[in-house]
């Protein structure tokens, strides 16, 4: 079968009394499963216990997990998902071991990754594999041209430099859509993801962050957080769908015919030069300085993701303006983490195998890999510049790791959504972008139709109880011990 | 105070009222007495009574409603203020009680309903404080179950969606999968639907009215929680132990603690509580009425009383006013028969005389002169009055006349006049005064202070100045004004000279003559212009003579030390030099003597545009190539009577100055017109910087020039002007600073035909003399170079220092041939004179006259020669006319 593709490793020779393999199942692709079944390997000639790699599609892996669980039909022994299934997974998920917990291995996790992705309602659930967050990479030699900075400053009044805000972040898109690639052929303003299936609501989030965290409302993000009536409608909302689609149009040229790029595609086709800027998580930065890959090894740059000077105000239903643009970075999908189900036939080797893939040796390597989908989420990985400096040059990793540090530790990162639930919201608002995207709807009543959805999948959840988690995820209460 | 007066009658009337007022106000007080006695029963007995069974009315009354108030409380704390409201009710009552027994008689089943009221009440508090603790249990549960409804859904949710996302297909799996899930959703779409029902019928319990539904209720909910705790196996298993803890705490539900049982309780004590309610109402009700059968007997008493203290009231207030009303007639009647009416009458008359006196009529009696009363003095004051009246109207008219006469003379007179008040406000002013300062009425009608007259005068570029010439500051003037006459001129920007004669008023103030003396004070500053030129015209022509003596004995020493040296070139040379300075010095001294009027003019009928065009080419040489020279000449002018030489000379020293006033470059205009007045105007004008205003007066002034030092000698003007007045025109200086100057000649008209020009005498060539001439020259030596100078030439010379000495020698020496003389000589005898007296002697004797300032005197002489003499014109003059006589003596002789 071409999607599932099982990767049994046995150990040479076993003998009679070996155990069965552990079965891991995941996303396809190189990247998540690509490490699984590295790693798989290596814990079998460790430790005598195979590992086989089942990789679903991204679209049906929750499903399948799901489906696992109700019907008692659990395959796996390892899980490994994104972090925001957790709250709907955790009644069939057997605990984190307390050893595991105290060990350095769990507490040397970076603290935005460990106590928010790792726990549901005060139970440790799952291990983080994986530390997401977007950013933004634009291509050096491009903005370093002579004439383009001066054609820039002729046209917008301002020098040529990487955008502060989404407006900026525009005009930038709009300018080098118009700009010839210097090689010849047509060069796209920016790359965004708008596949369907790629991960393109990440790409949303990224711009309606910047434009719903009003410092004197916070946790307005998805939904109001006393009435957990949704915002996605709000003029915010529409205003970050409307740049997102005009960003997403800057790359007409490179993706004419298709239907978009998928988050792998983003990084890739930057990496090849086809775009003055992208916007996408932070394997891009190794992939787009990976010199198997990329053809602009050394010209890469990268920026925290924008923000905006005017925020929408949830209570006095206006844009307010603050004094300068206040960029908004956003932990966008968590990341990916490993868990062990209720039915898994052998818990003790299942977290083993957990604890050997998250060990730091094996997850340095993973973090530092462009094609693994793993990216830093140790404080150590972030702290280790030589390492960075050896992979990407030291200019280059002197600002990959400054945009990781300040993402993380800025006071108004955004998180992502983090209720019961979360794929269902998902979905919904996804199936209504999708129709924006193919044109069949304007974006205002996409987005009013999608809360309608969001405001049902929550009644029928509970409203008091989902309001209670959402605060929690949005920071506005602790969360459960 | 007469008693027979209106007065003393007025005072009897008054005593007889008040007489009447007195035995009326001895009934009054004992009516009021009377009523007094009454009221005290009312207040003491009665008021008390009514007050307190209305008061117990109201306490009654508020029982009434108290048992509803119970019920309705909602919270224990509305219970309990309740309860309070209810305790005090029943103090104030049972006061109330005991302050009407006090003044009237109750029976004892007042007391007995009170008691029993305040049983039932409690039974009824108890109740419903029963039922508030059902209540707030009720509600504790009601919020478990909600919760437990939301863990069930929380729980079950994700796994419901996901299994909706597979079924409707939107999740991509494969059919197998898609089949699992449609068999998988059923136990737990079950599980959202049973939870579901639990809750509904949970909240149908807790709203039950009676128990017998409540029953039906519990029934219901027990079958369904069974069916939960059924579906529990079936789902699951990781949601199994989560949904079985909820379906347990549903299953508690229908126990002894739990909603179901609570309800029960809780409608058990409202149908306690009701009935207390019940019950204490009827009680209630009685003891209000027993109460209102009191309120109704203690009103009745008041009442009765009441209209007895009205009736009292009533006669006694009766009494008092018929009393009141005769006294008032009488009194009223009284003083009608003997004041109002003879007042009216006599009052009536005085007023029918004041108005034939205001209508004019002189000659009239006042009636009631002769009264002896008020009337009397009335009539009499009024007699004194009308003589009064008739003077203050022949006074008025008179006061009038003069008024006009005053106001006439204020606006016609030619001055200005104002009137500053004492505190310095503009109050008066006339018509002149307006004009004066130009202004409208409009301007001043808000009669502004002085200071804000003299801000808008300062405005408008207006200065003070003393009579002495001094200027002033207009503010400290005012204050001065105020106290001491003062005089002083205010002087306008345009020109306008105004001069004010101010006078302290006694009131304070000052008034003020403003007269305009502009044209008086221009005309006094010509005059002293004319004044002045002519006194530095007089000096100038002083000295002019002095240097014309001094130079024709340098000149003359000179020539002679020229032909002396002449084997000595570098000598020669050296004397030529000097010659060329002594004349130089004596053309500067000729341009003195132009201004000053003292030099010899040879006038001549000429055309001034022909004399302009002549001089074209010549000017535009003079004034450069960079300006342009334009004339602008009328036609058919009548000739003018000037020397042409002078004129010239007048014209080129106009034309440099206008080149070197526009330092090289701009425009010259030189245009001729026809001026009243028999004149012809000659004008030069420049587009050149101009002349300041306050230089203007000097510009004719010798040695005064606006030029850089070195450049101008100051004389060329000063020469223009004396052209231009001793040939009976003038000259008028033009200029603004930036524009530009004119100068304008004014020169007369032929009067009559011109004489026939004067040929000159043709003369042979030099030649040597042996005649001999008598010199005559108070300055020795001049006197010794001329003599020298003729003896040179072979004449034989006798000289003489004064007039006197050369009568001596005429006399002395027949031998004299010529008599050559100084014009201005010490002494009585001068030139003129000497010429007379050797006439007389000697009548065929020439005679030359020389002078270095010949004046008006020596103008028309055709025998003058004008020092410094050069040496070949007096040698020329003498030959000339010792041959002249000679053919005259020749042609008499034969």
């Amino acid at each position: 079968m071409r999607w599932l593709v099982t990767f049994v490793i046995v150990l040479a020779m076993l003998g009679p009394a070996a155990a069965a393999p552990l079965q891991v199942l995941t996303r396809d692709g190189g990247p998540i499963a690509g490490p699984a079944i590295r790693h798989g390997e290596s814990f079998a000639q460790a430790r005598g216990t195979g590992v086989s790699v089942i990789q679903r599609p991204f679209s049906g892996l929750y499903g399948e997990i799901m489906i696992g669980f109700v019907t008692g039909r659990e395959t796996a022994d390892v899980l490994i998902f994104p972090a925001a299934w957790l709250p709907d997974f955790a009644p069939y998920l057997s605990p984190v071991p307390q050893a595991l917990i105290d060990s350095p291995l769990v507490q040397g996790i970076h603290p935005a990754y460990r106590d928010t992705l790792m726990r549901w309602q005060g139970q440790w659930k799952a291990v983080t594999l994986d530390g997401d967050l977007h950013m933004g990479a634009y291509r050096r030699d491009l903005f370093e041209m002579p004439e383009a900075q001066a054609a820039f400053e002729r046209a917008y009044g301002r020098p040529l430099a990487p955008p502060r805000s989404w407006t900026e972040y525009g005009e930038l898109a709009a300018f080098f859509r118009d700009w010839p690639e210097p090689a010849g052929g047509a060069l796209a303003g920016s790359f965004e993801a708008s596949a369907e299936g790629g991960q393109r609501l990440w790409y949303l989030f990224s711009h309606a962050a910047a434009y719903t965290a009003h410092p004197d409302h916070p946790g307005h993000f998805f939904f109001d957080p006393d009435t957990m009536a949704p915002e996605i409608d709000n003029p915010a909302w529409r205003r970050a769908l409307r740049e997102y689609l005009a960003a997403v149009a800057t790359a007409e040229a490179k993706t004419e015919g298709g239907s978009g790029l998928d988050s792998h595609g983003v990084r890739s086709a930057f990496a090849l030069g086809g775009a003055a800027m992208a916007i996408d998580w932070t394997d891009i930065g190794l992939v787009a300085t990976d010199p198997d890959r990329s053809a602009i090894t050394s010209d890469v740059g990268f920026f925290v993701l924008p923000g905006s000077q005017e925020v929408w105000n949830p209570e006095a239903k206006r844009w307010d303006s603050l004094g300068a643009p206040r960029p908004v970075p956003f932990l966008a999908f968590g990341g990916w983490i490993a868990a062990v189900p209720l039915g898994s036939r052998n818990t003790d080797a299942a977290w083993d195998f957990i604890a050997w893939m998250a060990a730091p040796e094996r997850a340095n390597e993973d973090v530092t890999d462009g094609a693994s989908g793993f990216n830093p989420y140790r404080l150590s990985q972030i702290e280790d510049f030589e390492r960075w400096a050896g992979l990407m040059g030291e200019r280059q990793a002197r600002e990959y790791l400054g945009v990781l540090r300040e993402s993380l530790s800025s006071p108004q990162t955004a998180r992502d959504l983090r209720i019961p639930g979360y794929p269902a919201y998902m979905a919904a608002l996804d199936r209504w972008i999708g129709r924006v995207i193919a044109g069949e709807l304007p974006p205002a009543e996409a987005l009013a139709g999608a809360a309608v959805e969001w405001d049902q999948i929550t009644d029928r959840l509970g409203r008091a109880s989902q309001r209670r988690h959402y605060r929690e995820a949005m920071g506005l209460e602790a969360q459960a011990p | 105070m007469r008693l027979r007066g209106i007065q003393g009658r007025l005072l009897l009337i008054l005593a007889l009222s008040s007489l009447a007022m007195v035995v009326a106000s001895f009934a009054a007080f004992r009516a009021l007495d009377e009523i007094g006695a009454v009221t005290e029963t009312m207040t003491g007995r009665d008021v008390p009574a009514v007050t307190s069974a209305l008061r117990l009315a109201q306490v009654g009354e508020r029982l009434q409603q108290r048992g509803a108030s119970l019920m309705a409380a909602g919270t224990p704390e509305a219970l309990a203020r309740a309860e309070q409201a209810i305790t005090a009710d029943l103090e104030a009552f049972a006061h109330e009680a005991a302050a009407l027994q006090s003044v009237q008689a109750l029976s004892g089943e007042v007391s007995t309903l009170s008691v029993e009221l305040a049983e039932r009440l409690h039974d009824l508090r108890r109740a419903l404080a029963a039922r508030s603790v059902h209540a707030e249990n009720l509600e504790i549960s009601r919020l478990a179950m909600r919760g437990q409804a939301e863990n069930v859904r929380q729980l079950i949710g994700p796994s419901i969606l996901a299994i909706e996302a597979i079924t409707s297909g939107r999740m991509g799996t494969d059919m197998a999968t898609f089949r699992i899930a449609i068999r998988s959703q059923a136990p737990l779409l079950a599980a959202e639907r049973l939870t579901d029902q639990v809750t509904a019928l949970l909240f149908q319990a807790q709203i039950a009215e009676d128990p017998r539904s409540l029953v039906e209720s519990q029934a219901s909910y027990s079958r369904t929680v069974a069916q939960l705790q059924a579906l529990t196996r079936d789902l699951p298993a990781g949601l199994r132990s989560g949904f079985a803890e909820a379906v347990a705490a549903f299953a508690e539900q229908s126990g002894s603690d739990g909603i179901m049982a609570l309800r029960l309780q809780e409608l058990a004590a409202l149908t306690e509580a009701e009935a207390a309610l019940e019950d204490s109402g009827k009680r209630a009700e009685a003891l209000k009425q027993l109460v209102d059968s009191r309120v109704i007997a203690a009103s009745r008493s008041m009442a009765e009383a009441t209209e007895d203290l009205r009736q009292t009231i009533l006669s006694r207030n009766s009494q008092f006013a018929l009393i009141g009303l005769a006294v008032i007639l009488g009194a009223a009647g009284l003083s009608y028969l003997f004041v109002i009416r003879p007042l009216s009458r006599n009052l009536a008359a005085v007023t029918e005389s004041m108005t034939r006196l205001a209508a004019g009529e002189r000659e009239l009696q006042v009636p009631g002169a002769k009264r002896r009363d008020e009337i009397g003095d009335l009539a009499r004051a009024f007699t004194v009055f009308k003589d009064n009246a008739f003077q203050m109207e022949q006074l008025d008219r008179e006061l009038a006349e003069r008024s006009n006469l005053l106001l006439a003379t204020f606006e016609t007179m030619k001055d200005g006049f104002s009137v500053f008040d004492s505190e310095r406000r503009l109050v008066a002013w006339n018509p002149q005064y307006l004009t004066h300062y130009q202004l409208e009425e409009a301007d001043i009608s808000d009669r502004p202070d002085i200071e804000e007259v003299n801000r808008r005068l300062a405005a408008r570029g207006v200065r003070a100045f003393l009579p002495n010439g001094e200027e002033t500051d207009m503010v400290s003037l005012s204050h001065r004004r105020l106290l001491h006459p003062q005089r002083h001129e205010l002087r306008f920007a345009d020109g306008q000279v105004l001069e004010l004669r101010s006078n302290p008023i006694p009131q304070g103030g000052f008034a003020t003559i403003h007269m305009d003396v502009t044209e008086q004070r221009g005309t006094e500053s010509q005059l002293l212009q004319a004044q002045k030129m002519e006194t530095v015209g007089q000096l100038t022509g002083g000295i002019a003579h002095d240097f014309n003596n001094i130079l024709a004995v340098i000149i003359g020493n000179l020539n002679i030390l020229e032909r002396e040296t002449a084997d000595v070139p570098e000598l020669q040379a050296r004397a030529e030099r000097a010659l060329g300075a002594a004349d130089r010095a004596a053309g500067l001294v000729n341009r003195l003597l132009a201004f000053s009027r003292r030099q010899r003019l040879a006038p001549e009928n000429i055309d001034i545009n022909a004399l302009v065009q002549g001089m074209h080419e010549l000017l535009e040489t003079s004034v450069g190539s960079a300006v342009m020279l334009r004339l602008t000449l009328a036609e058919d002018l009548p000739q003018v009577r000037v020397d042409p030489g002078q004129l010239e000379n007048a014209l080129m020293n106009l034309a440099i100055n206008a080149r070197d006033a526009m330092e090289g470059t701009g425009e010259i205009a030189i245009s001729t017109r026809a001026a009243s007045g028999d004149f012809i105007e000659l004008c030069v004008s420049d587009s050149g910087s101009g002349i300041a205003p306050e230089l203007l007066e000097q510009v004719f002034e010798p040695f005064f020039t606006t030029k850089p030092v070195g450049k101008g000698s100051g004389l060329g003007l000063s020469m223009v002007y004396g052209f231009a007045q001793q040939s009976g025109g003038s000259v008028q200086v033009e200029s603004t600073l930036g524009i530009g100057t004119k100068v304008t000649l004014s020169l007369p008209v032929t009067v009559e035909a011109a004489a026939p020009e004067a040929v000159p005498e043709q003369v042979g060539g030099e030649g040597t003399g042996d005649a001999c001439i008598l010199v005559v020259d108070d300055d020795a030596d001049l006197l010794e170079i001329t003599a020298d100078q003729l003896r040179a030439h072979g004449y034989a010379v006798v000289t003489a220092l004064d007039g006197a000495t050369a009568l001596e020698l005429l006399a002395e020496i027949p031998e004299i041939d010529l008599l050559y003389t100084d014009l201005a000589m010490p002494g009585e005898i001068d030139g003129f004179a000497l010429a007379r007296e050797a006439e007389k002697t000697r009548p065929d004797l020439p005679v030359l006259f020389t002078s270095g300032a010949p004046g008006e005197a020596g103008a028309g002489l055709p025998n003058l020669l004008r020092k410094p003499v050069p040496e070949e014109a007096l040698l020329m003059a003498v030959r000339l006319r010792l041959e002249t006589y000679s053919r005259r003596t020749s042609v008499s002789s034969t």
